[in-house]
């Protein structure tokens, strides 16, 4: 019971940390706008320039960052039970290489088709993924044959990915802000693609939670005492990958979020999947919009991409929780 | 609940572990799955409960096909200990064993249920782990810690209990523990319970009947006096041994040279 309620007020601080990131990412910016006036411009009853910049620019780019740091987490959580393995993220089942390939051959060689980043982005992410799991086949899916065969098919994507930008070299700087992950000007449209994602992930992901749970016992245990293993390990495969595509085909390859959430969540929540996975969704959500705004105000003219704020402060981070726990 | 093995053959990769094996396990009683390492009995066990889909021959669950049950419906008949087993690092004793009433939820029906409560009540006084509900699994003693998964099975409430070498890594005071609340679950609630064992003294003393394995199929099957003789422990172990009957009527074997 104690245990309960420890777990609850985590969670319930982690959503109050991202209440504060999703304010602050509101009020802070290069133009200062007043807070009545950004509360006005939420009602519709202000009407100025200033609406325009927090109902066009500021609202939609939190929207973003919110349902993106919610989607890369869940994957990672997802991905780290069904994987058995710490170390899993988005990366391992090709989400990112197949989205880093498709949506860097859209940026080079068709540079005024810009839209079409994000949709190819998610057929390559999606194609990688069910590629990795087809080489992975053999009398059902193990863990390991998957990170293999990751490995494997996310460097001979890098190959391609490599070689466009060798061959195209004069266009390679919007290629190299799609590599880092970056949420400059991104809007509406973005959030209309990928909140479907978020909710059939949410919803998917806390169904499954009791079974990763099981999952976690080890293959033999969870099918004593009746998991259908195999189908839950596709299932909850499919619902990762369809959260992290969503998320790096809007982003670009925004790396650590994945990996480093759903530890920092399981070192103060637990083990259980039933608290883990709300609390990593609501720390990814905060960390996504905290980081991007400090990434856009703190050089400010200059917008850093919040992919190398996340490696900068997610890279030592994640060398402390190893230390910790290995 | 009667379970029969008939022509099992069993491969991994292209390694044939088990071929024609064919065995009847008597219900209510405590069988004993022995034979040298290597000889089959884990696989043996692994099919017979269901775990290994991947098998030729049939094992029938009470006449029926064991694989034409669902998992979840088979769980609440079978319970299943394998030998490795993962423990999550932050998991208590009572968490541990309500995962056992996991074939008895479904995402719509969450909540517990009397009955769940009852079952799990149940499980951890048999065992005898109820003052250690609230202590981390991880942090138990190597006995105290299998008497967790025994409850996390029992509260499965199965009516055939299989279990991979219960006793492994255990100190002789825990091995004799955990094999008197073996003896006590099946003896008061009759349930059948199917184990593979190494200690043969351990396995006659706890056993109704033995099963050998031998080079990939069933060299016997019978009481333990029957089986545990001399020329049995020459045949199958290559063991040169005396064989004698204890003051209470069982037998204990004193092993003296290989072969």
């Amino acid at each position: 019971m104690n245990d309960l309620s420890k777990r609850t007020i985590i969670i319930i601080l982690f959503a109050a940390l991202a209440f504060a990131g999703f304010i602050f990412s509101i009020v802070a910016g290069s133009v200062d706008i007043p807070l009545a006036e950004i509360w006005q411009s939420i009602n519709g009853t202000h009407g100025g320039v200033h609406e325009k910049i927090i109902m066009n620019i500021r609202l939609p780019r939190t929207v973003v960052a919110v349902l993106v740091g919610i989607n890369l987490s869940l994957s990672g959580a997802i991905l780290q039970a069904v994987m058995k393995n710490p170390l899993a993220d988005p990366h391992i089942i090709g989400i990112s290489s197949g989205a880093g390939l498709a949506g860097i051959a859209i940026l080079l060689m068709l540079p005024d088709e810009s839209w079409l980043v994000t949709p190819v982005a998610f057929l390559g992410a999606m194609a990688a993924a069910v590629c990795i799991y087809i080489l992975a086949w053999k009398n059902g899916i193990r863990p390991v044959r998957i990170i293999l065969a990751g490995v494997a098919v996310s460097a001979f994507l890098g190959a391609g990915i490599s070689a466009l930008m060798i061959f195209y070299s004069d266009r390679v700087h919007s290629a190299l802000m799609w590599m880092v992950g970056g949420l400059s000007a991104r809007s509406w449209p973005h959030v209309e693609m990928m909140w479907p994602y978020t909710l059939l992930g949410v919803l998917l992901a806390l169904i499954g939670a009791r079974s990763i749970n099981i999952l976690q016992l080890g293959d033999d245990i969870a099918k004593g005492l009746g998991l259908r293993v195999e189908l839950t390990r596709i299932l909850l495969t499919a619902v990762a990958a369809l959260l992290a595509a969503s998320a790096v085909s809007v982003v670009g390859l925004l790396g650590f979020v994945g990996l480093i959430v759903p530890h920092a969540a399981r070192l103060m929540v637990g083990t259980d999947y039933r608290f883990l996975l709300p609390a990593s969704a609501i720390l990814g959500a905060a960390v996504v919009t905290i980081s991007d705004t400090i990434a856009r105000v703190a050089f400010s003219p200059v917008e850093l991409p919040v992919g190398i704020l996340m490696a900068v402060f997610g890279a030592p981070f994640f060398l402390f929780l190893l230390r910790r726990e290995l | 609940m009667s379970l029969e093995v008939k022509g099992l053959y069993v491969t991994i990769g292209d390694k044939i572990i088990l071929e024609n094996a064919d065995v009847t396990f008597s219900d209510g009683k405590i069988t004993s799955v022995i034979g040298p390492n290597g000889a089959g009995k884990s696989t043996l066990l692994r099919a017979a409960s269901g775990i290994n889909e991947k098998i030729k021959g049939q094992v029938l669950l009470d006449g029926r096909d064991i694989h034409s049950y669902s998992r979840p419906s088979l769980a609440k008949k079978i319970a299943v200990l394998p030998q490795s087993s993962v423990t999550p690092s932050d998991i208590t004793v009572e968490q541990l064993v309500d995962y056992g009433r996991f074939p008895y939820r479904s995402w719509l029906k969450k909540s517990d249920s009397k009955e769940d409560r009852e079952a799990v009540e149940w499980a951890m006084e048999a065992t005898r782990i109820n003052l250690l509900r609230k202590r981390q699994v991880s942090s138990l003693s190597g006995g105290e810690r299998q008497r967790a998964w025994i409850a996390m099975a029992l509260a499965q409430k199965p009516e055939i209990l299989f279990l991979d070498e219960p006793t492994t890594y255990l100190d002789i005071a825990h091995q004799l523990e955990v094999l008197e609340i073996i003896r006590s679950i099946n003896k008061e609630w009759g349930m059948t319970i199917i184990m593979v064992m190494h200690d043969l003294n351990q396995a006659a003393r706890y056993s109704h009947e033995l099963v050998v394995v031998k080079d990939k199929s069933i060299y016997q099957q019978g009481s333990p006096d029957k089986v545990l003789t001399k020329k049995f422990l020459a045949d199958v172990f290559r063991v040169r041994a005396e064989v004698f009957t204890g003051p209470d009527g069982g037998i204990i074997f004193n092993p003296v040279s290989v072969y």
